[in-house]
C-alpha cells in the first residue's frame, strides 16, 4: 500500500506543477555526504540503490525561475543558481552541498532521489524548510531544522534537532555504533524501532509525558530512572544509543509491528 | 417575546452600546424568573468577553519576522536571468511515474543484507581512552555522540578525557552532542572538576532542552553555587518560559 | 497628518517595496498572535502560526487585490486558512498515530497549561471550531459582521445568527463549568 502511495505521490507531484530538474552522478562511497541548506517549502528525500542525485523543483511562488535552452548560471542576491533549480551547488570529493539562493517569493517544494548510503545533512532556519520527509536512507542523517520531520525506514545514525515541529522517526534497523539522538523543543517525538533491539536509553521531557513500549533495565550507571518525565536505562542487553529529549513535547518510544 | 428572543435582544443591545432593552424584552424579563437568571449570566459573560485584553506577543515573533523580511529584501531585488532545463508536464509525469514503479520494485526486492555499521570499536585500558579522544573530535556528530556515550561505561575515566568532555559540553556546536556530554558527565557529577564544568556550562548554554538537563542535574546535587546562573536564566527575556519556571522552582528549593 | 492605510502599505509591498511590510507587521502581529492563541490556546503554536502567516502574506503578495478595507479581510482569511490547514494536519497525524500503535498509550488531552488560563478561555475551548472562530473574530478581534461574512463566505445574517448561537452556547458551558 505504502509503495503504491509513494508511486502515486511521485506522479501527483509531477502533474501538479511544472517540475524543473537537476541530475548529477555522485556515488555513495564511504563517508561521502550530501548537505542541503535552507531548501524551501516541503522537501522530500528518497534514498535509492543508484549513483545519481536527482533534484526536482516544484515552483510555488509568484515568480517562476526563468528558463532558456542554454544552460547558464542565474545570479541572485543570495548566490548563484548553478543547478537550474534555485540552488547553489558546491562539490568536492567528500561532500556535495546544495544551498537555496531563491527569495521567498520564488520558493517551492523539492523532491530529491539520492544514493541511499550517502550521509545526509539538512540544515534550515525557520523561514525556509517547512516540512521534511526522508524515506529509505541507510546513511547517517544529521538534521537541524525548525519544523516537522518524518523519517521512514532509516538504518543509520540520526542526530536531529528541531524547534516546533513534530518528529516521527521509524527505524528499519537500529545498530550499535549508530546513535539516535533527537531534540524537539516543543513538538512531540515518536521513535518507532524494531521490537528486538538492544539499546542504552535516555528519554525525557520537561513538561510533556514520556511513553515507552519496552521494559527498561538498569543501565551503565547501575540505576534505572523512571519518573519525573524521565526514563533512562537499558533495553535488552544495551548497545545502541537512544537519546530523546523535549522541553514541552510528548515522547513515544514504540515497537514497530512485525 | 420569548426567552430566546430576549437573549438576542440583550446581545443586540450590547453590540449597539444601548443601555436599555426594548419594552417587549423588559416585559418578558419581568415576568420570567428563569429568563432573568439566563439574562444575568449572559450579561456577565458579555462583560467578561468585552474586558478581555490581548496578551503580548513573544519577542521572538518580531525577531523572526524581521530576519525573514531582511532576507527577502536582500534577495528580492536581484537580476533574474537565465536558467536551464525545463521538464514538460506530460514527460515529467511519465518519467516520474515510471521512476515510482521502479522505486517500488526496488523496495519489494530489497536485499536484507546490510552493510556493517561503522562503529566506535574500543578496547580496554588506555587504548580505549585514546580512541575516544580521537572520536570525540570527529567531524561527524553521530561519531562524537557515540564516543561521548562510551565514556559513561568507564568506571574511572582519565582526567584528560573528563577535561575534553567538559570542553565538548561548552563548545560543541551540535546540541545533541552537548546533550550526550551532560548525560555522560552526570555519572561523575560528584567530582569537583566535573561539577565546576557543569556550572560553567549552565551559565553559557542557550539551548532550552540542555538548560533544563543541567538545571535538574545540579539542583538534584543541591549545588548552591548555581544560584547566580539560575537567576540569570530567570531574568533573561530570551529564555523559554518553561525553562524560567523550572529554574525558579529549583532556585526556591535550593 | 492622515495615517497611511493598510491597503496603501500592502500595495507598496506588492509592488516590491518590501520595507512597507514592517508597519503592517507592527499593526497586526499582536492581534494575529492573539487570534491564534484564542483558537488554539497554545503559545508556541500561536507564535509559529503567526510567523507562518506573515511569511505567507509576503510570499503571496502578488495575490493581494487592493480595495478599501481589503487588507484586514485578506489577512484574516489567510490566518483562518492557516488554522484550518493546521487542524487538518492534526487530524491526519492523529489518525496515522492511532493506526501505528498509539492506541495502547494513554494520551492526555493536549492542552497547554497556563497560569493565566482563565475560565472563559477554558469554556471557549469547549465550543466547536465554527463557534469558536466566529466568537474570536467578532467578540475578541472586533471584526464587523460584514467583514466576517467576507472571510467566512457567508451572508451577514448567517454570521449574526452564528454569533448569537455561539454566545448562548458559551454561556451554557461557562456557567456549567463554574457551578
Amino acid at each position: 500500500m505504502k509503495i503504491l502511495l509513494i508511486t502515486i505521490g511521485f506522479y501527483c507531484l509531477a502533474v501538479t506543477g511544472m517540475a524543473q530538474e537537476f541530475q548529477l552522478k555522485f556515488p555513495a562511497t564511504p563517508g561521502r555526504r550530501i548537505k542541503l541548506e535552507n531548501l524551501g517549502g516541503h522537501v522530500r528525500v528518497m534514498g535509492y540503490a543508484g549513483t545519481e542525485i536527482m533534484i526536482r523543483f516544484f515552483p510555488g511562488g509568484n515568480r517562476k525561475i526563468q528558463t532558456t535552452t542554454t544552460p547558464v548560471n542565474t545570479v541572485y542576491a543570495l548566490g548563484t543558481d548553478n543547478t537550474g533549480v534555485g540552488l547553489f551547488m558546491e562539490k568536492d570529493t567528500g561532500e556535495i552541498s546544495f544551498k537555496n539562493v531563491l527569495p521567498l517569493s520564488m520558493a517551492g517544494d523539492y523532491l530529491l532521489k539520492i544514493p541511499e548510503k550517502l550521509l545526509l545533512s539538512v540544515v534550515s532556519d525557520c523561514h525556509h524548510l517547512k516540512k521534511l520527509n526522508i524515506v529509505d536512507m541507510q546513511g547517517d542523517l544529521d538534521i537541524r531544522i525548525c519544523h516537522a520531520v518524518t523519517i521512514e525506514n532509516a538504518e543509520g545514525a540520526i542526530v536531529l534537532t528541531t524547534i516546533a515541529g513534530k518528529v516521527d522517526v521509524r527505524m528499519r534497523l537500529l545498530q550499535k555504533g549508530k546513535p539516535v539522538s533527537i531534540i524537539s523543543e516543543t513538538g512531540n517525538i515518536t521513535l518507532t524501532i524494531p521490537p528486538d533491539v538492544a539499546a542504552d536509553l535516555r528519554m525525557g521531557s520537561a513538561a510533556g509525558t514520556v511513553h515507552c513500549d519496552f521494559p527498561v533495565l538498569p543501565g551503565n550507571n547501575k540505576k534505572t530512572l523512571q519518573g519525573d518525565n524521565q526514563i533512562s536505562g537499558r533495553i535488552g542487553s544495551g548497545g545502541a544509543v537512544i537519546h530523546l529529549q523535549s522541553l514541552s513535547g510528548r515522547i513515544f518510544l514504540q515497537k514497530s509491528k512485525p | 417575546m420569548n426567552c430566546e428572543e430576549t437573549m438576542a435582544a440583550i446581545i443586540d443591545a450590547r453590540e449597539k452600546g444601548e443601555a436599555v432593552l426594548s419594552t417587549e424584552a423588559d416585559l418578558h424579563l419581568a415576568g420570567c424568573a428563569a429568563c432573568q437568571k439566563e439574562a444575568a449570566e449572559l450579561r456577565h459573560l458579555l462583560a467578561e468577553m468585552d474586558n478581555t485584553v490581548f496578551k503580548p506577543a513573544p519577542a521572538a515573533l518580531g525577531k523572526g519576522f524581521y530576519d525573514m523580511l531582511s532576507a527577502e529584501m536582500l534577495s528580492a531585488d536581484n537580476p533574474v536571468k537565465i536558467s536551464r532545463r525545463y521538464a514538460y508536464l506530460s514527460a515529467a509525469a511519465c518519467i516520474i511515474f515510471l521512476a515510482g514503479i521502479g522505486f517500488a520494485t526496488l523496495l519489494i526486492n530489497r536485499n536484507t543484507n546490510k552493510v556493517a555499521a561503522e562503529r566506535v570499536t574500543v578496547n580496554n585500558g588506555g587504548e580505549k581512552e585514546n580512541l575516544l579522544l580521537t572520536h570525540i573530535q570527529d567531524p561527524s556528530s553521530a561519531m562524537r555522540i557515540q564516543a561521548v556515550n562510551e565514556v559513561e561505561s568507564l568506571s574511572q575515566p582519565d582526567p584528560k578525557l573528563v577535561t575534553v568532555l567538559i570542553q565538548v559540553l561548552n563548545k560543541d556546536s551540535n546540541s545533541n552532542v552537548r546533550m550526550a556530554a551532560v548525560y555522560a558527565l552526570s555519572k561523575f557529577a560528584d567530582d569537583t572538576r566535573v561539577r565546576n564544568g557543569l556550572i560553567g556550562a549552565l551559565e553559557k548554554e542557550t539551548e532550552p532542552v540542555i538548560q533544563v538537563l543541567l538545571i535538574n542535574l545540579l539542583a538534584d546535587k543541591k549545588e548552591e553555587r548555581v544560584t547566580h546562573a539560575l537567576q540569570t536564566i530567570i531574568q533573561n527575556p530570551a529564555t523559554r518560559r518553561q525553562v524560567q519556571e523550572i529554574a525558579g522552582n529549583k532556585l526556591r528549593a535550593l | 497628518m492622515q495615517e497611511i492605510s493598510d491597503e496603501t502599505y500592502m500595495e507598496r509591498v506588492k509592488n516590491g517595496q518590501l520595507a512597507n511590510m514592517a508597519p503592517l507587521f507592527e499593526r497586526y502581529h499582536v492581534r494575529m498572535y492573539n487570534f491564534f492563541l484564542q483558537l488554539t490556546h497554545d503559545k508556541a503554536l500561536s507564535q509559529e502560526l503567526s510567523q507562518e502567516l506573515f511569511y505567507r502574506v509576503l510570499r503571496h503578495r502578488s495575490g493581494y487585490r487592493p480595495a478599501p478595507g481589503s487588507f484586514k479581510k485578506w489577512i484574516y482569511t489567510i490566518a483562518r486558512n492557516l488554522h484550518i490547514d493546521y487542524r487538518r494536519e492534526q487530524v491526519r497525524v492523529r489518525s496515522d498515530s492511532v493506526g501505528e500503535g498509539h492506541e495502547n498509550i494513554a494520551v492526555p488531552p493536549e492542552r497547554y497549561t497556563e497560569t493565566d488560563y482563565s475560565r472563559l478561555d477554558g469554556a471557549l475551548q469547549e465550543l466547536d471550531i465554527e463557534q469558536r472562530e466566529v466568537l474570536v473574530m467578532s467578540r475578541y478581534q472586533g471584526l464587523k459582521y460584514e467583514e466576517i461574512a467576507v472571510i467566512l463566505g457567508l451572508s451577514v445574517n448567517a454570521v449574526k445568527v452564528r454569533v448569537h448561537r455561539s454566545i448562548l452556547a458559551l454561556r451554557k458551558v461557562y456557567f456549567k463549568n463554574n457551578q
